[in-house]
């Protein structure tokens, strides 16, 4: 059991799969037992690999198991577990079992729903565990088809539209990677040995592929690595223009759905670029940090812009999280900077914008998912979402004020809450290659408070209208999906380290194989006086 | 003799049977009867048991090289053999023309086309080639031809002995040109020299002339442009047994002789024969033919990938949707092929394998839910996802296969041809067909749309209402296999051992 521990926990959602297909069609609450416990027993495994048996002071693979899958194509089933993974899997398995317990217990065709709820998260687990690149793109695609059900069958009015159209743009996506895959395959075998798919061999080789000037159409090798997988992955995080799919998909889809989707969907973007996109081309990462700087910064304003502008609350929070993954593109630009900002530019910013970018992913995902929630619930009683038609909920709904004013200001950015402490880590590690950047950025944050103050007004403060006078508060199943994570922000608003620490090592890591090659261990991190 | 004999035990077994066949129609003295469909489906059972005794045996050449009995042949082989048996299973239930129903003509027709396309994948012979190829074509255009009373039908039928009469008679003219290449012989292998020795004394237009009229006849019968325009109305207006048996069947088999004559004629031309140390060495007027043939067949694979699955976007009609989807897949194993190496071959003959199963399994759950619906037209198919569970979810999977996503075998074989084609410094032609794949998936999707999506208010009174148990054991083998599939090694060691037999490239 001990060397196929990871095995065991990528197969336990298939396995709860099948036997959720197999209950009988009435037994929703069975259906509904089955799909929470697998969720909170992958939570309470994970919570114990904290506790116990994860080693924090290692930056590399631990529990790593291989085994042949594919001779021909020498493709292994290859899982390891490293810091970044074990928290984006803790951040995982937290999202989906509180979307097990929102969904509402008479969901119509319960079975379908909770067996593709499980084969999505076997899915999520998989690409945050897989080291054979095959078997990532594998578990990669394998979850497109549930949430393609998932928007598509229970979403809202426009479901099928907005169902197409995610399949639609991931599909571009992924094609793109499939093509990238070929190529790095290929490359990889060019030498007279035999091709490999492991991410991490991959990696090591990209620094010789640097040189290589076997490419096409005028551009280098290592270029069209970028071109490929960074596009592949901006279609999911999503970078503007690429964005389009996304409110529609966020509007459309159920509120647990939504919740998956804002809280760790889109983190797989982010991941496939720290793990993929980034180091298979350092070459062209340096070359091109400055495209990836502003694209981040686009995303921010841009989204925080077009927020401004909605009038639909849970567009709004859409439109919040492209504002809010612009954050992860702006901090890995500074991990990678132009050359001419190498002089005044220290090791230790580096690790900063990493880390802000890092944390990012998961305070957001903390964050954007009780937004979620925070708009499903006033969904489920007004049966409309329009701001303008809301108003004083505080009055009536002392619980939700209590549990929005935590999510509204963790969204915007307020010290103590969740969202501060990687927004500023970013704008630190950004500012000595990017300044004029970071200037725009804070322009952006300005526009951040602007929209969410104005949504939070509407909807909990000022004159209650008649039809909102009679919302009943929060009920037990409600304040269960949330307290979990108004818990989760204000603990790590407060001691951001609990999670920094987890994944340092492998933080550290990473950067050793990201452009200029500098030690990190040389110079002070803000992170260490953030203890 | 005897051994000789021997060796095509499973030819001989189908025409004996073929034989008994035509007998039982005297015998039971009326137009259809279920015992001979259940005798036909035994018969490919055994002749399915006899080829695949032939992955045992070493290659050989029987009666003096009209035939050649390998692995190579024998994969393509036993692919005719389960599309026919399928297409007889659905012929049993089939409801859309029930005076066609277990026709015991129907029956005979289609082992017969299947015997002619053993012919066609199994001989290194130029005029047994094209006595198989027209074999399969004959029954091919009598099936197609069943409902002439049907306007559609009758037009269908039409165009397709119409086309099919042209590109054989342009493939003939081929032959006949490479009859004279090969000093007075048949034989590809002689043809081969011959080819090499005219490429050698720099006479390209004389090799590319009757190489490109060969071609006719594969193109028709893979349906790729500019011989597709049979395809569409063929596929729509017979049967879905017809339907199914021309899409992965018949084109299966073209597939693999046009995989072994190019192989064999012109990749060695190309690459130079190892056999005749004057010809080892590869010329500069070789490779340029090499070059401009391939970049041709490049360009047809384009054309072909780009035309079917842009036309299958707005197609309501099912099968008619498949057809314009597998000139599409027809246009994918040309692209492969284009590159005329041993990776390429193999690629093509390991993705026609990957795509048949998928395919043909798509049409029998077409089949599944449109003989209960009484309709093949989409828009009639509104939520019937959760009244068949089981068609539609393997539809699903299916369709997944032929899009190429994970974690079926589409995947395995969709990436095998982008890894040709990218070390086949072909790149723009791999990005176009990933391409492609997202645009397929406009379509496809469609279907699935409808089925899950779209909510349908009352409940469908089924047209026919009792069970299919042996197609729901169809579809059930077809779904494990296409996702047991995804590892390709289970198909390579046939298929990489008779391609690389047949090149040196």
């Amino acid at each position: 059991m001990g060397e196929h521990l990871l095995s065991a926990f990528v197969a336990l959602p298939f396995v709860s799969a099948l036997f959720v297909a197999l209950l009988p069609k009435q037994s929703a609450a069975g259906q509904r037992f089955v799909a929470g416990t697998t969720m909170a027993a992958a939570l309470a495994f994970l919570i114990g690999l904290v506790l116990g048996g994860f080693d924090t002071a290692r930056g590399g693979l631990q529990f790593a198991e291989s085994t042949a899958w594919i001779p021909s194509f020498h493709v292994n089933w290859a899982l390891g577990l490293d810091g970044l993974a074990l928290v984006l899997l803790l951040l995982s398995a937290l999202i989906h079992f509180i979307a097990v317990i929102a969904t509402p217990r008479d969901i119509a065709g319960s079975k379908g729903y909770y067996a593709l709820l499980l084969l999505l998260f076997g899915g999520v687990n998989g690409v945050f565990l897989a080291t054979d690149l095959f078997l990532f793109y594998v578990f990669w695609e394998l979850m497109l088809i549930p949430m393609y059900f998932l928007i598509g069958i229970w979403g809202g009015e426009q479901r099928k539209r907005a169902a197409g159209k995610f399949i639609l743009f991931t599909l571009f996506g992924s094609v793109l990677m499939l093509v990238g895959l070929v190529a790095v395959y290929l490359r990889s075998g060019a030498e007279g040995v035999a091709p490999t798919f492991d991410i991490y061999a991959l990696q090591s080789q990209a620094a010789s592929w640097m040189t290589d000037s076997g490419g096409m159409f005028g551009m280098d090798f290592s270029s069209w690595i970028f071109l490929l997988f960074f596009l592949a992955f901006a279609v999911k995080i999503p970078v503007v223009p690429f964005h389009t799919w996304l409110p529609d998909a966020h509007v459309q889809a159920p509120t647990p759905v939504s919740v998956i989707l804002a809280g760790v969907l889109l983190k797989l973007g982010a991941y496939g670029m720290l793990r993929v996109a980034f180091p298979f081309a350092p070459d062209a990462f340096a070359d091109l940090a400055w495209l990836v700087a502003t694209l981040g910064v686009i995303n921010i304003v841009y989204g925080a812009w077009v927020a401004l502008a909605q009038t639909d609350f849970k567009r709004l929070v859409a439109y919040s999280s492209i504002s809010h993954m612009g954050f992860f593109l702006l901090g890995m630009a500074g991990v990678a900077v132009a050359a001419d900002g190498a002089a005044h530019f220290e090791a230790g910013t580096r690790f900063n914008a990493l880390a802000g970018a890092s944390l990012q992913l998961i305070t957001h995902g903390i964050s954007a998912a009780l937004m979620f929630l925070l708009v499903g619930a006033v969904y489920d009683r007004a049966h409309h979402r329009d701001l303008g038609r809301m108003g004083g909920l505080g009055r009536v709904m002392p619980r939700y004020f209590a549990i929005a004013t935590v999510g509204f200001f963790s969204s915007l950015g307020l010290p103590l809450l969740a969202g501060f402490v990687p927004e500023a880590l970013t704008l630190f590690g950004a500012w000595p290659a990017w300044p004029m950047h970071v200037v725009v950025t804070a322009f952006g944050l300005m526009l951040t408070a602007v929209y969410l103050l104005q949504a939070y007004r509407s909807v909990l403060l000022g004159r209650t209208p008649d039809a909102c006078a009679s919302f009943r508060d929060l009920d037990r199943r409600e304040l269960s999906t949330m307290v979990p994570l108004v818990i989760a922000s204000v603990t790590l608003g407060v001691a951001p380290f609990l999670v920094l620490d987890l994944m340092a090592e492998t933080l550290r890591t990473i950067l050793a194989g990201l452009p200029p090659d500098i030690l990190p261990a040389t110079s002070i991190e803000i992170t260490e006086g953030l203890r | 003799m005897n051994e000789q004999l021997q060796l095509i035990l499973p030819e001989l077994v189908l025409s004996g049977g073929l034989c008994l066949l035509l007998l039982a129609d005297l015998v039971f003295q009326r137009r259809r009867a279920w015992e001979t469909g259940v005798f036909a489906l035994g018969l490919l059972g055994v002749v399915a048991y006899l080829l695949l005794q032939r992955f045992e045996a070493a290659p050989a050449d029987a009666f003096g090289g009209l035939l050649r009995v390998d692995h190579f042949g024998a994969v393509f082989q036993l692919s005719i053999t389960a599309a026919a048996a399928v297409a007889l299973f659905i012929n049993l239930h089939q409801f859309r023309y029930p005076q066609d129903r277990g026709r015991i003509e129907t029956q005979f027709l289609f082992l017969c086309a299947t015997l002619g396309g053993f012919v066609l994948v199994g001989t290194q012979h130029l005029l047994m080639l094209y006595l198989g190829l027209e074999m399969l074509g004959l029954c091919s255009y009598a099936l197609a031809d069943v409902h002439k009373r049907d306007r559609a039908g009758a037009e269908a039928g039409m165009k397709y002995v119409v086309y099919g009469a042209l590109s054989s008679g342009i493939m003939l003219y081929g032959i006949s040109l490479l009859f004279g290449l090969g000093g007075a012989s048949f034989q590809m292998t002689d043809i081969a020299l011959g080819v090499n020795r005219a490429l050698l004394e720099g006479h390209a237009v004389q090799v590319l002339l009757p190489t490109l009229l060969l071609l006719a006849g594969f193109l028709f019968k893979l349906a790729l442009v500019p011989f597709h325009w049979w395809a569409p109305d063929v596929y729509q207006g017979t049967t879905t047994a017809i339907a199914g048996y021309l899409a992965v069947g018949s084109k299966l088999v073209a597939l693999g002789a046009l995989i072994r004559t190019l192989a064999l004629i012109f990749a060695t031309a190309v690459h130079g024969i190892e056999s005749d140390p004057a010809l080892i060495e590869v010329t500069t007027v070789a490779s340029e033919f090499g070059a401009s043939f391939g970049l041709v067949l490049a360009i047809l694979a384009a054309v072909s990938m780009v035309w079917g699955n842009l036309a299958a976007i707005g197609q309501t009609h099912l099968r008619r949707l498949l057809a314009y989807s597998s000139i599409g897949h027809a246009g994918y194993l040309l692209a492969s092929i284009s590159l005329l190496n041993a990776d390429g071959f193999h690629a093509a003959s390991t993705y026609a394998i990957v795509y048949g199963v998928a395919s043909l399994g798509a049409f029998a759950a077409v089949f599944a839910i449109a003989v209960r619906a009484g309709s093949e037209d989409l828009r009639d198919w509104s939520g019937l996802g959760w009244q068949y569970p089981l068609a539609a979810g393997s539809l699903v999977l299916f369709f997944a296969s032929l899009i190429g996503l994970p974690p079926t075998a589409g995947f395995a074989g969709k990436w095998r041809l982008l890894a040709a084609l990218w070390a086949g410094d072909r790149p723009g032609l791999a990005l176009l067909l990933a391409l492609l794949s997202v645009v397929s998936l406009f379509y496809y999707f469609r279907v699935i749309k409808e089925l899950y999506l779209e909510r349908r208010e009352e409940a469908l009174s089924p047209r026919v209402s009792r069970k299919l148990p042996w197609l729901a054991g169809f579809l059930v083998v077809a779904c494990v296999a296409t996702i047991a599939l995804i590892n390709l090694g289970w198909i390579d060691a046939p298929l990489r051992l008779a391609t690389g037999d047949l090149t040196h490239g």
